[in-house]
Parts: structure tokens; sequence; C-alpha cells
């Protein structure tokens, strides 16, 4: 279970968060909604520790992240995967490579081993046989494919994704909807997405949360969110 | 006002950057022992670093020697005998012309490329998408980089000393006329071999700097396109002064007067 309580930040003296408060339930797949530029990806790289609060904590199957030592912080993100926004992969590096630095840092897998586990992964995702291809050869669609079997690779209980169908065509926006409702059902997976594509959000959430300016507006299950009457959030809702 | 305003806040951040930079040595220092599993990361750095680098460096070290032979002969001309000028155009050139000309030019070459390398992984997210799988960016790509700049600046100044002195002996022999035993008397003469040692050992501190700053500006880069190109500029001008600057040091530390 993942509990964040009262996170404030800001940069420059622009406060992004304000007290933000949200519990995720283990297993369940918590959509985080808001407007672009309101502090999603701020919000979800404090769960993983990428970036520390000014004040607030972030609890982590009991574990405060916010003030872990490093390698600590590094044993708990290693229950973690993370789909970025622009996927971030490596340039530099293969597909192959890329899905497979986890487990060449992290165990002692053979080549062989590895090359099993990174097939099984980029055939879940749908781009088996990529393997030898560089990042600059890829479509973006298959990029974010990519970060998602590199998010997996070892598997990990809980996978954050950043923004994962937007600027995408919706047939292969839904492939991707799809992947992260298998991941869940297939490997239990707790999951948590930020987005602003309404579509996206109702066709994988369990629960939504609603951030707006600088807090949690909302929680609950599409069905509450969308009998709300709050009127920021119908407003959000109307460009379904 | 104004004036004092701005200088304090340059201060200020020039505090925090030597701050920065320290930190970042500490990680360096802390991930030594991860490195031995990670020998190609290095090995690729050192091939990078050091081939790409070493035809400029000819070229610039020839011309280097030339003219310093060109000019201690003018100055010499009526007051030091000739035999003389092998000797204090290899002196000039182990001592200092060699490390430093290097130095410069590999900050504005490899410091550069560090700096934009890593900035681009900075500003499209890979550097933070490598801490998500718990992979320590430091010793990932700060650590080798280090490494390799304190390895192969020595050994590619080695190569600068040789090129230098044939350009210098190169302009003297078929510009100024001097016999080519002349000028190899003349640099065998008062030759130490301290003066190339502390040449290389220079160079150590000079590797270890360039690519340490083109590795924090790289981290800090932010803004996109542009803020890589910023950090690419700061990495070569702050590489730059300090290699002056830390000339300077080491030359009082190492020959007192
Ligand atoms: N590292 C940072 N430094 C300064 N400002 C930042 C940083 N990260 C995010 N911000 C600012 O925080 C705000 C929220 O950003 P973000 O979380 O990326 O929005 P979104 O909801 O679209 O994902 C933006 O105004 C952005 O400029
Ligand atoms: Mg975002």
């Amino acid at each position: 279970m993942i509990r964040i309580e009262d996170i404030h930040i800001s940069f420059e003296n622009k406060a992004v968060l304000r007290g933000v408060d949200l519990e995720v339930r283990d297993g369940e797949v918590m959509v985080i909604l808001g407007a672009s530029g309101c502090g999603k990806s701020v919000l979800l790289k404090h769960i993983i520790g990428l970036l520390s609060p000014d004040s607030g904590k972030v609890f982590v199957n009991g574990t405060e992240i916010t003030s872990l030592p490093k390698h600590e912080l590094y044993r708990v993100r290693r229950s973690f995967g993370m789909l970025f926004q622009s996927a971030a992969l490596f340039d530099s590096m293969t597909v192959y490579e890329n899905v497979s630095l986890g487990l060449t840092e992290h165990t002692s897998a053979s080549e062989t081993e590895k090359r099993e586990i990174v097939a099984s992964k980029l055939e879940l995702v749908g781009l088996s046989g990529t393997e030898d291809m560089y990042p600059a050869e890829l479509s973006g669609g298959m990029r974010k494919r990519v970060g998602l079997a590199r998010a997996i690779c070892m598997d990990p209980a809980i996978v954050l994704y950043d923004e994962p169908t937007t600027g995408l065509d919706p047939v292969i926006a839904d492939t991707i909807n799809e992947l992260i409702l298998r991941l869940q059902e297939r490997l239990k997976i707790t999951s948590i997405a930020v987005t602003h594509d309404m579509r996206s959000a109702f066709k994988i959430a369990d629960r939504m949360a609603m951030l707006s300016e600088g807090k949690i507006r909302f929680v609950g299950t599409p069905d509450e969110i969308s009998a709300s009457q709050d009127p920021l959030v119908v407003e959000f809702l109307s460009h379904r | 006002m104004n004036l004092f305003r701005y200088l304090g806040r340059l201060f200020y951040t020039f505090l925090l950057d030597l701050g920065g930079v320290f930190v970042m040595a500490i990680g360096v220092l802390k991930s030594l022992p991860s490195q031995f599993r990670h020998g190609k990361l290095l090995s690729d750095q050192m091939l990078l670093m050091g081939v790409n680098s070493l035809p400029l460096i000819l070229l610039t070290s020839i011309f280097s020697g030339a003219v310093s032979s060109w000019q201690a002969a003018y100055q010499f001309q009526g007051y030091v005998p000739l035999r003389y000028l092998g000797t204090a155009v290899s002196k000039a050139i182990f001592i200092e012309l060699s490390p430093v000309l290097t130095a410069l030019v590999v900050a504005g070459r490899v410091g550069a490329a560090i700096a934009a390398e890593l900035g681009t992984m900075r500003v499209t997210e890979q550097i933070d998408a490598m801490e998500t799988l718990a992979i320590d960016p430091v010793g990932y790509l700060v650590t080798p980089r280090v490494i390799s700049g304190m390895i192969m600046l020595p050994i590619l100044i080695v190569f600068a000393d040789i090129i230098a002195i044939l350009g210098a002996a190169a302009v003297a022999i078929f510009f100024v006329d001097v016999e080519p035993e002349t000028f190899f008397n003349g640099m065998k003469m008062f030759f130490e071999v301290s003066d190339v040692t502390s040449g290389m050992m220079k160079a150590v501190v000079f590797g270890g700097l360039i690519a340490i700053l083109g590795c924090f500006h790289g981290f800090k880069a932010h803004g996109g396109a542009e803020g890589v190109g910023i950090a690419t500029t700061r990495a070569v001008v702050t590489a730059s002064v300090l290699v002056l600057v830390s000339d300077f040091v080491m030359a009082t530390l190492l020959f007192s007067v």
C-alpha cells in the first residue's frame, strides 16, 4: 500500500503541490487526473523518491521513503517500475540493453536467461524481435511499449505510468490500456497512472483522484466521479 | 546596488556549484568499488576519449612545438647561443606547454561532449529513468568518465610531448638552421625525468577536473536543448579556467623557487 501524507513542494517560489493526501491500495489501478502543468508528474516522482518534498511523507508498504538513505531508497525502488511520459529510453543502448539493464545490474542472470526474460517482456508488449534496434529507429508508440517492457522487466509490485497514452493514436493507446489491465490481472501489480486522457482513464481505473490547485480535489470510483456534483470535476469530465 | 546584487548572486552560485562538484566527487569515490563490475563502461570511455582526441592533439602539438621553437630562436638572437635552443624549448614543452594546451583542447573536445551527452540524458529524463531502475547515475555515468579522464590525459600528454618536440626540432633544423645534434644535445643537457612526470601528474588532475565538470554541468542541465547548450558552454569555460588555476597552484607546489 502507498500512502501520501500532506506533501508540499514548490519550485522557485511557485507552490506546485500544497498538501496532497492520497492512499493507493494493493492491486488496484489508481488514475490521477488533472490539467496539464498541475503537478501530476511531480506527484508521481515523489512516490518513487525522484523528488523529495519540502514537507510531508510518503509511505511505501509502511516504509517512509522521503528520509531514507540512498542505498535503502534504492532497495525500495526495486519493487517499482516507472514508465516515463517520453519513455526516456537510453539512446545509446539497444532495445535489449535498455530492457535488460536492471537485470544486468541487480541480478546474476546469465546472458541466455536475460535473453529469455527480455524476449518474454517484449512479447508481452507486442514487440518481439526488436531487440537489436536502437530507440531512434522506433516510433513513439513503440518507444512507450519498450519503456513499459523495461519498467516491468524486474517484475515490480508497483508500476507508475506517466501519461501512458498521451500523444498516441487511439488504436495504440488502446493496446497500452489493455496492457496495463493485463499486467494488473495477471501479475497483481499495483498501478498508478497520471493522465489527462479521460477516455483512457475510464478504461483502466479502479479508482480515480483529481489533482487541482496542488491538492486532491476528489477521490472515488469511476461511477462516483461521474456522479459528482463538484463544478470543477464536472467541468473536467465534460472534455471527455 | 544592482551590481552588488549581481556579484553577490554570482558568488552564491559559485559556492553552490563548488559544493555540488564536491558532493559529486564524494559520490565518485563511494562508487569506486562497484566499478569492477563495470569494466566495459570504463574501457568504452577510455577508447572514446583517447582515440577521438588524438588527431586533434597531434595537430595542435605540432604547431605549439613549432611556434615555441621559432619564438625562442627569435628571442635568443645575439644574446643566447643556439645550442641552448633545445634546452629552453623542451623544458617549456614538457613542463607547461604540452600539458596545459592539451588539457585546454581536451576541455573543449571531451568536456563539451560529456556535458552535451549527460545534459541530453538529463533533460530527456534518462537519468531519472536510471534512478528508477535503482542504478546510481554517478557510479554508472560519472565515475567511468572521471577515471578515464585521469588515465587518458597523461597518456595523451606523452604523445603531445613527442609530437611537439618533433615540431620544434623541425623548425629549428629547417628554418633556423640548427644542426639536429645541436638541438637534441641541448635538449639532453639539462633534461630531467621529473620534467615529464610532473607534466603527467598535472594531467591526472586536469583530466579529472575536465571530466567531473562536464558531468556536473550535464547533470544540472534543465530546460530542453537550450539548457544543454548552456551546460556545454559552462562545462568548457569552468574546466578551462580551473585547468589554468590548478596549473598555477601545482606549479608552486611542484617547483619551489
Ligand atoms: N524540476 C523542476 N524544477 C522547476 N519546476 C518544475 C520542476 N518540475 C516541475 N516543475 C514545474 O511544476 C509544474 C508541474 O509540472 P508537472 O508535474 O510536470 O505537470 P503535469 O501535471 O503536466 O505533469 C510545472 O509548472 C513545472 O514547470
Ligand atoms: Mg507530466
